[in-house]
This record gives structure tokens, C-alpha cells and sequence, in this order.
């Protein structure tokens, strides 16, 4: 059997050991430590913003089409982004977890600012048109989220009045994930269900991103059956329960399909067998040892993560010293944190074929390497609302070629 | 010659990477438990900026951290959280002592070997409910907690009179107290599976490997049991073994990891050769030498991952080996700490906290509803039964047995 290993344990990685592993490979996933689930909405982006000053697009797929050749979308074509897509729904629905989108139209989210964003891919308790919102309902003792903000933005954006109630789950002191985990609680969904019904019957009720981190659609149609309204997700500030919900998720989605996954270990070097990887030296603490492969996928993430690191004045891809993409003359970031343009080291990252092997001086660094999700150069997925999307179809790609099987 | 192994890392000064991304506490089971306990990032490199200086010592939070790795894991700047709480422990234990339950139940192997000596007497004790209430009140060990039994022969008296044949390979087995005193089965379970793969095994002089005691920062201790193992695991590599094979991950932990980062025992070949059984048969089997026949073995089970197993960062090999015998299925919980941690789910003060943690593993065991769960750890296993009833057995118990002989 192929022996693939997986690179790096978030969206790209966990869905390239998937897919590598449906396909009939014998699939190994390391990582230095558990994703960025708890930074990640649970919204999976496919592409709103294709130009620094150009408006946003309703319609995803029809401009990925329209996408300049060196963007990660125009090296696996628009095809192969729809079957990543299904390919994703399918599975997460196994775990309980609905995804609606059909990449042709955008879902508007609203956000704990209070403010809408475009996204591709939304998770079935953030589904709902914030224009049918009737309430913002906070949930003490949970700090990161001001129902007052919220309903504030919303009430601007949509010119209805919209009221706010807070709940209380528990005293003290508890995070996000304390708090989901109280909530998620039989008796306490059942509170807060009745509480809604004395407040808010009937109405459509936005509430911060806290329902459990497993059967949150269970939970949300056992409350929503209590008040007889609908009950509405709002992503908001990290631990985010919507990201780790995912994780957790595909996690348990590939070690049931057989995937082995090693953390707390870093890929630190190559295995070079002359243009050939024979697999990857790996550290835990400060032993060395060697993991051994037919293919490898790489999937690290960028600056956030350790893909791509900081030296002084460059950027360098720590694990193969691969070559980056970075547009000459350019400095790597803008003078404006927020600027509309984004900022030139974000879209800096692998060059690669339409294979997504890295390449260097225009051919492939090893034959059988291939790179995946936000390490790829040629875009800037926070600019470009891109970054979920991009994770899943270029991920889709990689693990099926890593595992030796056709696109 | 020998080769240049460089000295191991200190991890109680590489707080500085922490970018406060809060990760870690996302992953600590105690602080999305209770919150009594600040989290790993306050706790560990937040505080530990402030320690060694005269600053006041902590409050008693510091022992609520359980010890799992979980945090150190998590961590994307490769902190190590953990260790760095190990030596807070530490700190907090010289000025204000230890209580005790943790000095009782962190030299369990001092009594063990005397608990199995007199296992007729012994064994049906630690059942009596008064004798519990009483151990509760007077150390207090919790009376409700799981506790072991002890073995009717102990593992170190089958190891002395057992020959294991000549093969091509040959490793140093280190099985660890309670395999020895209260589980010598899964022991000899190891034994048979390494020697039908064609691997001599052989019995280095060990003794404890000092997990418990370092947990609870009673590094000098462990220190002096440590030196002596790794002087015969030393001398064992001397005579041929090509591993150091460890059934216990917790043992695993402490003998690569912790022995020289935490006890500052310097730099040993050891800790590298240090490998858990799973991956050792792993690397057979990648180098095309493990040829093992299985009997059919109808057998539904689910596979619980210590956290110290993860902590070693080979991941969990022995789902996939148990899924190559003919009818054993095997689901992996992934649900999370079972919460036992050592010793942590035994003292009175924090074995409730221990079961809310493992409320996790013990929901998803009663919705599955396997014949048996496995793991690696003895901790794991003692606690999932406590919590669900179900069996709990090493995977080279199943291994073992449906090993065509």
C-alpha cells in the first residue's frame, strides 16, 4: 500500500489525509501542535474580494474562473473546487455537522462586531439572513460578546429595531469552552429554551457561537423547539467553538478511516533520496527521529502557523527550504494594519505546478511532494476571503495525488 | 565511538515564545472543568516570568494541573507548558510541602511489592468499604477512586525465570510497577507478542520510573531511581538490545523526556531508543519483518489515546495493527483526557474534578458500547472502567491472544 504522510493538522491537512486515505493510501498526519481550529470562524470563505478595489462577488465560482494563472483556484480549476466542496459536506454530515452553500452564491454572516461578512460555506446554525433577526440574546458570564453592539450594527444595517436580552448559564469566571460545555448541558438548554420562551416566543434570536462542541444542531432544534423561534450563531473572539466543532469533526472523520495521527512532533528536514522525498526528519522536543513515506503532502499554514517563517528581512519555508513567491520591488507589509490591499508576505508562499508540487527554477523540488492551504503563494487569503476554501480544494487535490490516484 | 548527543533542552527557562494565542487553554481539561484553576498560560509561562526571584510562591492551583501534556501539546511556539509546571510544582513543594495522599500514592512502589506479596490479604482490603473510608480520612485517597489489584505472581518473578529465545532482534523491556505488581498478564501479553515477531527480549535491572513522583515535582527522588535505570538501559544497549521497549506511555514520557529535561540528568543514548511497543512494531513491520497469524477474533472495541501516548508524538499505532486480526473492529474515542492523570484521580481533593474530566471519554464508551476498551495507559484503563463499567485492557492483550501458535 502508498504510505502518505500529512504534513500540519488543520483544514488542508486534515483533509488531504481524508482524501489520501479514501483513496486507498496507508495515511500518516503529524503536527507540531492541534491547528488554528479556535482561530477559524467555522464559515468556510471561498472567495469574496478577487481585487484589492473591486467589489465583492455574489458568485464564487464564476469568478474563480476569471482568476489569474499563479492563484491556487486557476492551478486546479473551478471543478475541482465543486467536488472538494461536496466531497467536505458529505463528510461533515456524518459527524452531524450541515454545511449550506453551493459556491454560486454568498451567505451573509453577521459577526460579533455587528457587522455582515461574505462567506461561501456556512455551518447550519449560522444560517439564517440577518435581516430576519428579531433579538440578540448575550449569554453571562461570557465576556467577548456585547449583545448591545451586535443589535447596535445590526439595527443600521437592516433599519429595524432589534432588542437585546442576556442569559445567565453560570457565575464566575469560564471561557468559551466552558461555557459551551455548561450549556450544552440537558437541563441548562432546556433553561435557556423556556427563558426564551417568556422573552422571546416566536422570534429569531442571534446568540454568541456557544452551543456544544458536538450535536450543536441537536441542541439548537431542542431550544428552538422550547421557544418556537429560530436561534442563530454569532462567530465571535478565539477559543472559537465553531472551528474546534469542525476540527473535532474531521478528526474523528479520518481517524475512523484509519488515519494515524501523531502530534507534538515537528517536521524539521527532508529525507532526500535525489528528487525523490523518502520521507521527512522529525523532532519531538529535542530528539530526532525519521518518518519514512512514498509521498508527502505539505500543509503548515503560513506565518501563523509555522508554514512560513519570519527571519530578518525574508521569509523561508522551514521544513524543505523551499523556494516563496514574493513580487520584487515590494515591501512585505503595508505602513496600514488594516490596509484594503492587504499586505504583500501574506500572498507570498510556494510556487507550484498544476500538480501543486513546489517548484523550484520551474521544476519540481521532489516528484513526490505536494503543497496545500494557506502555504501556497499567489494569494492573500485574508484579504481575498479565500483561505477556507482554497484549504479545501487544494488540499482535495493534493491528498488524492499523493495517494497516487487521479485528481 | 560513541556519537555527540547534545544536552537536553531546560525547559523551565523557554517561557519567552509564548505569543499568548491562548491555544493551550483551549486544550487544558482542568481549566474547562473548573475554574479554580487559571489555565496553563497563567499558570505556566505567564507565572514563570515572575518565579525564581523572590517572588512569593503560587497558591495550591499549581497542583490542580493534572500533568497531562495536553497544553504542551497544543502549543504552536513549542512551550513547554507542562515541564514548566512540573518545576512550579517543584518550587511549591520545597516551601510548603506536600500533603499526604500525593506522598502516599507517588511511592505506590514502595508498597506495591508487599501489596502483592500478601495479594490474599491485600487485594480483598482495598475492596472493604471501611478500610476505604479510613484511607480516605486518614491520607486521603479517595474512597470512591479506582485502585488496582494485586497480582497473585508478580511480573518480575516471571521475568527472572523466563528464556527468552535467540532472534534477530533484541530488545530491553521496561514494564514499569504496576505491570509488575498488579498486571503482570499484560507483561507477559508483551512478551509473547515481541517474541513471535521474532524479537529476543530481555529484563534490564529497573526500577520505578518516577512519572508519579516527578508529577508531583519530587524530582530528587526520581533522580536516583532514574540514574539507575538509565545505567542499565545504558549497559542493555551495550549488549546488543536495539530498543528500549516501554508498555506504559507515562513510563515512556518520563524515561525519554523527562529524565533529562525535567531531572537535568544530562545527555544518554537512552532517550531516543525509548519507544512505546506499538511504534517498535511499527518500524518492524515498515522494514517488512513483522509476520504475525491471526486467528479469527470476534471482538468489538474502542481504542482510548493516553495523553502521555500523544505527548511521545509517535501518534497511536496500534489501531491499525489490531485491525489487521480477522473480526476485531476498532473505533478510536477520541473523546478527550480520561482525567485519572497518575495520581491526580485518586486523591480525595481532586478524583470528583478527575471524573468530570473523563465525562467525555465515559459518554461516548456508553454510546458505543464496545465489548472492551484498550489503551496503552493503566491509569486510562482503571479510571474507564471505574467510570463505565466496560472492560479495559492493554492492545497487547488482544494481541496476544489471537496470535496463531
Amino acid at each position: 500500500m502508498r504510505r502518505v504522510l500529512v504534513i500540519g493538522g488543520g483544514l488542508a491537512g486534515l483533509t488531504a489525509a481524508i482524501e489520501a486515505r479514501e483513496a486507498g493510501a496507508e495515511v500518516a498526519l503529524l503536527q507540531a501542535g492541534q491547528g488554528v481550529h479556535h482561530l477559524f470562524s467555522g464559515c468556510i470563505d471561498l472567495l469574496a474580494y478577487p481585487q484589492p478595489d473591486g467589489p465583492a462577488v455574489e458568485n464564487p465560482l464564476e469568478a474563480i474562473a476569471r482568476l489569474a494563472p499563479e492563484h491556487p483556484y486557476a492551478k486546479i480549476g473551478g471543478d475541482a473546487v465543486v467536488r472538494a466542496m461536496v466531497g467536505f459536506q458529505r463528510r461533515v454530515t456524518e459527524h452531524g455537522l450541515t454545511y449550506l452553500g453551493d459556491g454560486r452564491h454568498q451567505y451573509r454572516v453577521l459577526t460579533a462586531m455587528g457587522t455582515l461578512r461574505l462567506t461561501g460555506l456556512t455551518p447550519l446554525t449560522m444560517a439564517v439572513d440577518p435581516a430576519q433577526i428579531d433579538v440578540v440574546c448575550s449569554i453571562g458570564p461570557y465576556r467577548n460578546f456585547s449583545a448591545g453592539l451586535v443589535a447596535d450594527g445590526l439595527s443600521r444595517l437592516t433599519k429595524k429595531n432589534v432588542r437585546t436580552l442576556a442569559f445567565e448559564v453560570a457565575q464566575g469566571e469560564l471561557d468559551a469552552m466552558g461555557l459551551a460545555a455548561k450549556l450544552a448541558e440537558p437541563a441548562e438548554s432546556a433553561r435557556f429554551g423556556d427563558f426564551l420562551a417568556r422573552e422571546a416566543r416566536g422570534l429569531t434570536v442571534a446568540i454568541p457561537a456557544l452551543l456544544g462542541l458536538e450535536n450543536a444542531e441537536e441542541q439548537k432544534r431542542s431550544i428552538e423547539s422550547r421557544f418556537g423561534g429560530v436561534l442563530v450563531e454569532v462567530p465571535g473572539l478565539p477559543p472559537s467553538i465553531p472551528g474546534l466543532r469542525l476540527m473535532h469533526a474531521l478528526r474523528r472523520i479520518a481517524l475512523d478511516r484509519g488515519v494515524r495521527i501523531a502530534q507534538n512532533v515537528r517536521a524539521v528536514g527532508a529525507l532526500d533520496g535525489g528528487g525523490v522525498l523518502r520521507g521527512v526528519k522529525v523532532r519531538v522536543a529535542d530528539l530526532e527521529r525519521e518518518e519514512t513515506a512514498d509521498a508527502v503532502v505539505l500543509a503548515t499554514g503560513h506565518l501563523v502557523t509555522g508554514g512560513v517563517v519570519s527571519t530578518r528581512g525574508a521569509l523561508r519555508e522551514p521544513v524543505f527550504d523551499l523556494p516563496l513567491s514574493f513580487p520584487a520591488g515590494e515591501s512585505f507589509f503595508r505602513s496600514r494594519f488594516l490596509d484594503r490591499a492587504g499586505h504583500p508576505a501574506l500572498s507570498c508562499g510556494v510556487i507550484v505546478d498544476s500538480s501543486l508540487r513546489p517548484l523550484r527554477d520551474q521544476s519540481p523540488v521532489y516528484e513526490n511532494l505536494f503543497a496545500c492551504g494557506d502555504i501556497l503563494g499567489g494569494f492573500d487569503p485574508y484579504r481575498e476571503r479565500s483561505g477556507g476554501g482554497v484549504a479545501l480544494s487544494t488540499a482535495t487535490v493534493a491528498g488524492r495525488l499523493a495517494a497516487g490516484v487521479a485528481r | 565511538m560513541k556519537r555527540f548527543i547534545p544536552e537536553p533542552r531546560r525547559p523551565e527557562t523557554l517561557f519567552d515564545p509564548c505569543i499568548k494565542c491562548t491555544i493551550c487553554v483551549s486544550a487544558c481539561p482542568v481549566a474547562q472543568t473548573t475554574a479554580t484553576f487559571p489555565g496553563p498560560k497563567q499558570a505556566g509561562p505567564d507565572a514563570q516570568r515572575f518565579r525564581g526571584r523572590g517572588e512569593p510562591v503560587e497558591g495550591p492551583w499549581i497542583n490542580l494541573c493534572s500533568g497531562c501534556y495536553r497544553c504542551q501539546v497544543a502549543c504552536p511556539a513549542d512551550v513547554p507548558i507542562a515541564e514548566i509546571n512540573l518545576f512550579a510544582k517543584q518550587r511549591y513543594a520545597a516551601e510548603k510541602g506536600r500533603d499526604v495522599a500525593t506522598e502516599l500514592l507517588t511511592h505506590a512502589h514502595w508498597f506495591n511489592p508487599w501489596g502483592q506479596r500478601f495479594h490474599w490479604f491485600a487485594t480483598p482490603l482495598l475492596r472493604m468499604k471501611w478500610a476505604r473510608w479510613l484511607a480516605e480520612k486518614l491520607f486521603g485517597v479517595d474512597r470512591r477512586a479506582p485502585l488496582p489489584t494485586f497480582a497473585r505472581e508478580s511480573f518480575r518473578t516471571f521475568a527472572r525465570r523466563h528464556e527468552s529465545p535467540r532472534a534477530k532482534h533484541k530488545v530491553a523491556y521496561f514494564y514499569g510497577c504496576f505491570t509488575d505488581s498488579n498486571a503482570p498478564e499484560v507483561g507477559r501479553a508483551v512478551v509473547k507478542v515481541l517474541e513471535a515477531a521474532g524479537v529476543e527480549v530481555i529484563f534490564p535491572v529497573q526500577q520505578c520510573c518516577g512519572a508519579a513522583l516527578i508529577g508531583a515535582g519530587n524530582f530528587d527522588r526520581a533522580r536516583r531511581q532514574d540514574a539507575a535505570n538509565l545505567a542499565a538501559f545504558e549497559q542493555a544497549l551495550d549488549q546488543g538490545a536495539e530498543a528500549i521497549v516501554v508498555g506504559s506511555p507515562s513510563c515512556a514520557l518520563a524515561l525519554s523526556h523527562e529524565t533529562g529535561e525535567v531531572l537535568g540528568l544530562g545527555h544518554s543514548a537512552v532517550y531516543s531508543r525509548v519507544v512505546d511497543l506499538f511504534t517498535y512494531l511499527h518500524r518492524l513491520d515498515e522494514a517488512g519483518e513483522l509476520n504475525l497469524k491471526w486467528k479469527e477474533t470476534p471482538l468489538h472495541a474502542a481504542y482510548h489515546e493516553a495523553c502521555h501516548l500523544t505527548a511521545l508524538g509517535f501518534g497511536a499505532h496500534a489501531p491499525a495493527l489490531l485491525r489487521r486480526i480477522p473480526g476485531v473492529q476498532v473505533r478510536v474515542l477520541d473523546a478527550g483526557c480520561c482525567g485519572l492523570a497518575g495520581t491526580y484521580g485518586l486523591k480525595h481533593k481532586t478524583a470528583d474534578l478527575a471524573r468530570q474530566i473523563g465525562a467525555g471519554v465515559a459518554r461516548r464508551v456508553a454510546e458505543w458500547r464496545p465489548d472492551v476498551v484498550l489503551s496503552e495507559c493503566e491509569g486510562c484503563r482503571m479510571q474507564i472502567e471505574h467510570l463505565t463499567g466496560v472492560p479495559a485492557k492493554h492492545p497487547a492483550e488482544v494481541l496476544a491472544d489471537a496470535l496463531v501458535e
